[in-house]
């Protein structure tokens, strides 16, 4: 009786394998967004916002898994080895290109040929701020004082290799002057000692930024995007500072496994893009201090092009400044 | 969390070192030490300051130290009596574990693979496994509790608080109609689980038959 | 004074709005139901259910989500007590007599005594938040990372008080368990410690995977091999309620520990940790006989678990005034409130005083509620414990192993609470206990971690933890606390503090 069954179940299985392969319309079943990215952060209410307009795009159940560890690298190669069908999907951030250059571990992943683009979400640029009694009058003075003597100057990041940490290595190489480094777990904690004035520089993500110069409790230097931003217009660009090279954004992007079929790729990309224009996905944007990346840069060529680009520039940095362990 | 002392009057009696409780946890803090401060050779030590290395080191030391302790203790002062366990119950614990793991969303590992089966499946071995762990089983109320429990859990972690874990085998989702949500094939699963466990519970000969442990 | 009055009364106006009582309600049910499920945490409902959030209007929102947390909170003390399954650091206290009670038949007593003591705690936190939020904030903004560093050392000095046998292998318990908690890729250099080269370590050990398995399992296991005393919980079950002499033993542990959890929870990143460990070190300490403790203390169940509720409602000053999560838990409510347009920071108070005390009076309101959902379970919990042991355990293993896959999708994880359980087994054999190797793992990875982080501010100079007035007189009273741990077993002589 139970090996009539197993057959059954057997044959009906490879029945239904035969039909997926000639099956033409993309999405008929449930797709799995995997973040790689603990449940509760910023990466992960950006994929839970994604997740739920793609449902009611696709008329399926989108399901948020938060696959977490080593940086994001076990969630990214997890992905990476799913069947690339357009049913198993990766959100993830900037961490994404700086974990080949910063991991060891991560030394033989390449998620320019691991993993297919399918689109950029977001792209935001940090916010130099230092606690509000910082003894320096603005970009100028901030940058002799940095050149004078460095290691005076503490600067507090969110965790080896991430976005913070690498915001200060690019303005270490520009100005061949490396401040005291001083590594905590998670954004908020820099804040906070920012905020008690336990340590003196921070490369703050926008709405966080944007709220604490707002009142007045810490004091903002530039914008490390190319153009300001229109709650801090009186801030400079870095480039406009005078620091060239050392521009960054924090980005989110989608991406299916390599070998994704390109029509499916498509289909995902023209939802997303549909996601990016709902107001109601745009007002919870704006309330986490996001914009939506802009109109020309939605292609799944464009995100391919800005993870290679990311990719040889970490490398570069990391080769520069010998941070890199071993 | 007190362990058992064999008789009350242990301290005085004669100990061989090797069977002394405290002779295996200082052998244990020692090795534990070892290893750590091996582990930990080929971090990084920078010239000044506290680098990567610095506090395991240290930890290391005072925990070889400790180990040393316990030894020295065991050899003069004779304690309790380190027993042999029975390993039948822990043995097949793990193994209920470690059923699971692998088959709640399939594993591939050094070249075998597993597929992967749900809870649908993982649940009930898990149970039925563990529970041989107890020398009082009874095969009919554990077949129950592993259908019975599986089919509760489904709805629990599933349907009611959405958690992403995997319910049903992928050959059986694709048996079942296309036309079907995911929930809809969890639910009559589900049922048809608890149906079986109930029909176990009421129906097998012996189940009437209360056992009074 | 009349300030303190208008706020609260706007605050109870809004908390008792029906919609948001019937939010308060659910929030605490869920979170209950959650809490009470070994390994599945509050974190991975709230994000699970934030989507649901969206329709419902921010206050209603976030007075549903603490509610959650709250109820978990309490849900997590249920299931340490029932079968001695700590699901957060906060309920490893409540482990430790609460289990033995419930051996002895006194479940119903500890479940109910906890549920009493964390309400008087819950309502005097309330009331604290809205007299003295304002100030309290700056307070917590002096502690950095040198004072946090001697405030750690403080803490495993707790740890040695923690354990009823010897201290020598309690010392060598914590240790391990900071050893333990080094264990990941280094914050400051990237680079991998004791990972083995696994990625499933790469990210250190979690908690809650170590702690189910060391506690939970290894109980499991211990049982199994111990025939004499498997079905000793379901032999006899005493009193549901706790009686006079109960409320006269338990009154003052739970003040102390209202005002402990208090304090410590204003500080943000890792104070309400302590909370409970401090009261239960403090506790016992004061205690006429401190050999009860470890064995079904009433004190060390009321103490511990009222220093939780105080500090987990002050952990909200911190989150409410400067816009600072002090766990992920709260990260994930700055995330809700953000989502819902409102921007956590001083702010907060004057631009949104509706939600701001109306969120305040939710809490008390939650308090309430808990009280009432959990004494009357208190009855079903305890009758729970009648089922036959040989089928118990199969289901707690499951909805162990159903816990610990869901946090992160890992079946690695499911496998290591497999070998903790072992390892954990294994220490028991050999005499050693769980609890403070716990409480060295809690600590330890904010020991170094601010210790470094202290060092490198002061540019390497240890002197540092002296110079801050701080951290000085906290790294004295660690001293304090050494010395009179140690006297007793001094007085006794060396001998018995080796082998007992």
């Amino acid at each position: 009786m139970r090996i009539v069954r197993v057959a059954a179940v057997a044959a009906a299985a490879l029945w239904m394998s035969a039909v997926a392969v000639c099956a033409e319309g993309f999405p008929e079943r449930q797709i799995t967004i995997v973040v790689a990215a603990p449940a509760g952060g910023p990466t992960d209410t950006f994929g839970r916002i994604i997740a739920e307009s793609l449902g009611k795009t696709f008329n399926q159940r989108v399901l948020v898994e938060n696959v977490v560890g080593a940086g994001g690298l076990v969630g990214s190669r997890h992905v990476a080895s799913s069947a690339p069908d357009g049913y198993t999907l990766l959100l993830y951030n900037t961490a994404l290109t700086s974990l080949p250059a910063f991991l060891k571990a991560a030394k033989d992943f390449d998620p320019s040929t691991a993993l297919t683009p399918i689109g950029l979400i977001n792209e935001a640029p940090f916010v130099l701020v230092s606690r509000v009694d910082f003894p320096s009058s603005g970009p100028g003075d901030l940058i002799a004082r940095l050149r004078d003597d460095p290691a005076s100057i503490r600067m507090g990041h969110g965790g080896f290799g991430g976005g913070a940490h690498i915001c200060g290595l690019l303005l270490a190489r520009a100005l061949k002057a490396q401040p005291n480094f001083v590594a905590y777990r998670g954004a908020a904690a820099v804040m906070t000692d920012i905020l008690g004035g336990h340590i003196d520089l921070f490369c703050a993500q926008t709405a966080d930024a944007i709220n604490n110069i707002n009142s007045k409790s810490v004091k903002g230097f530039w914008v490390t995007g190319p153009a300001r931003l229109n709650q801090l217009a009186d801030l400079p660009t870095i480039a406009e500072a005078g620091i060239s090279g050392a521009d960054i954004s924090a980005w989110h992007g989608l991406f299916a496994p390599a070998g994704t079929p390109a029509e499916t790729v498509k289909v995902i990309n023209s939802a997303l893009a549909k996601t990016l224009q709902d107001p109601a996905v745009l007002s919870r944007f704006e309330s986490l201090g996001a914009t939506p990346v802009a109109v020309d840069r939605r292609s799944p060529e464009a995100l391919g092009k800005h993870v290679k680009a990311e990719l040889a520039r970490w490398k570069d940095l990391v080769a520069e400044l010998s941070v890199e362990q071993e | 969390m007190k362990t058992d002392r064999p008789t009350s009057n242990s301290k005085a009696r004669l100990l061989p070192i090797i069977q002394d409780q405290n002779f295996a946890a200082g052998l244990l803090l020692v090795a534990i030490a070892i290893s750590a401060y091996a582990l930990t050779r080929d971090l990084a030590r920078p010239s000044n300051g506290v680098g990567p290395a610095t506090l395991p080191e240290w930890l290391s030391l005072a925990l070889g130290v400790s180990g040393a302790a316990l030894l020295t203790a065991a050899i003069y002062k004779p304690g309790v009596r380190f027993e042999r366990a029975m390993l039948r119950g822990p043995a097949l614990i793990i193994l209920a574990v470690l059923m699971f793991a692998s088959t709640i969303r399939g594993v591939s590992f050094a070249g075998v693979s597993i597929p992967g089966l749900g809870l649908l499946f993982a649940g009930p071995v898990a149970i039925m496994i563990s529970g041989y762990a107890s020398p009082d089983v009874r095969f009919d109320q554990l077949l129950g509790l592993a259908l019975g429990l599986t089919a509760f859990c489904m709805l629990l972690f599933g349907d009611l608080l959405n958690l992403p874990i995997p319910i049903l085998p992928q050959p059986l989702v694709d048996l079942l109609p296309a036309s079907w949500s995911a929930k809809a094939d969890l639910r009559l699963s589900a049922a048809a689980l608890g149906a079986a466990a109930v029909l176990i519970l009421v129906a097998w000969p012996n189940s009437t038959r209360r056992s009074s442990t | 004074m009349t300030d303190f009055l208008a706020n609260l009364s706007l605050g109870f106006s809004v908390a008792f709005v029906p919609t948001n009582l019937v939010l308060a309600f659910l929030g605490c049910l869920v979170g209950t139901l959650v809490g009470v499920l070994p390994g599945v945490g509050p974190l991975a409902t709230i994000a699970m259910l934030l989507p649901i959030t969206f329709g419902v209007d921010p206050v209603g929102a976030l007075i549903m989500l603490a509610g959650i947390y709250y109820g978990a909170q309490y849900g997590g003390s249920t299931t340490a007590i029932l079968v001695n399954m700590p699901g957060e650091a906060s309920s490893v206290v409540t482990a430790l007599d609460g289990h033995q009670m419930a051996k002895q038949g006194r479940a119903g007593v500890a479940l109910a005594i906890a549920a009493i003591g964390s309400f008087f705690a819950g309502t005097v936190a309330t009331l604290l938040i809205a007299l003295l939020a304002a100030p309290l904030t700056r307070v917590a903004l002096v502690f950095g990372p040198t004072e946090y560093f001697s405030l750690m050392v403080v803490g495993l000095v707790f740890a040695v008080v923690l354990a009823s046998g010897s201290v020598l292998k309690a010392i060598a318990m914590i240790l391990l368990g900071v050893l333990l908690s080094l264990v990941g890729t280094d914050l400051e250099t990237g680079e991998e410690r004791m990972t083995f080269g696994l990625s499933m370590l790469s990210d250190g050990i979690d908690f809650t995977i170590l702690a189910m398995g060391i506690f939970g399992i290894a109980e499991i296991m211990r049982n199994l091999t111990q025939t004499d005393n498997r079905d000793v919980i379901r032999q006899h079950i005493g009193r549901l309620l706790p009686d006079k002499e109960d409320f006269r033993s338990s009154c003052r542990p739970v003040l102390r520990g209202t005002a402990l959890g208090a304090i410590l929870g204003i500080l943000p990143g890792s104070g309400a940790v302590l909370a409970p460990f401090a009261s239960y070190a403090l506790e016992k300490k004061l205690a006429e006989q401190p050999g009860r403790f470890g064995r079904g203390a009433i004190e060390g169940v009321a103490g511990p678990e009222s220093a939780n509720n105080a500090a987990a409602q002050t952990s909200f000053i911190p989150l409410l005034t400067l816009g600072i999560p002090p766990n992920a838990v709260m990260a994930l409510m700055i995330g809700a409130m953000t989502i819902h347009g409102i921007v956590p920071g001083p702010q907060v108070m004057t631009k949104n005083p509706a939600m701001f005390w109306g969120m305040i009076a939710s809490m008390w309101v939650g308090n309430l509620m808990l009280l009432v959902i959990n004494l009357p379970l208190v009855g079903i919990w305890v009758r729970l414990l009648k089922v036959p042991y040989r089928l118990m355990f199969p289901a707690i293993l499951m909805f162990c192993c159903i816990g610990i896959y869901s946090i992160n999708s890992l079946p690695t994880d499911v496998m290591l609470i497999a070998l903790f359980g072992f390892v954990g087994f294994a220490l028991i054999r050999m005499g050693f206990e769980p609890a403070p190797m716990l409480l060295g793992f809690v600590l330890g990875r904010l020991l170094e971690e601010n210790l470094r982080r202290a060092l490198s501010i002061s540019r390497g100079s240890p002197a540092t933890f002296l110079e801050h007035p701080i951290s000085a007189s906290l790294l004295m009273v660690a001293a304090v606390l050494i010395v009179l741990a140690m006297l007793p077993s001094i007085r006794r002589g060396r001998d018995t503090a080796f082998t007992e």
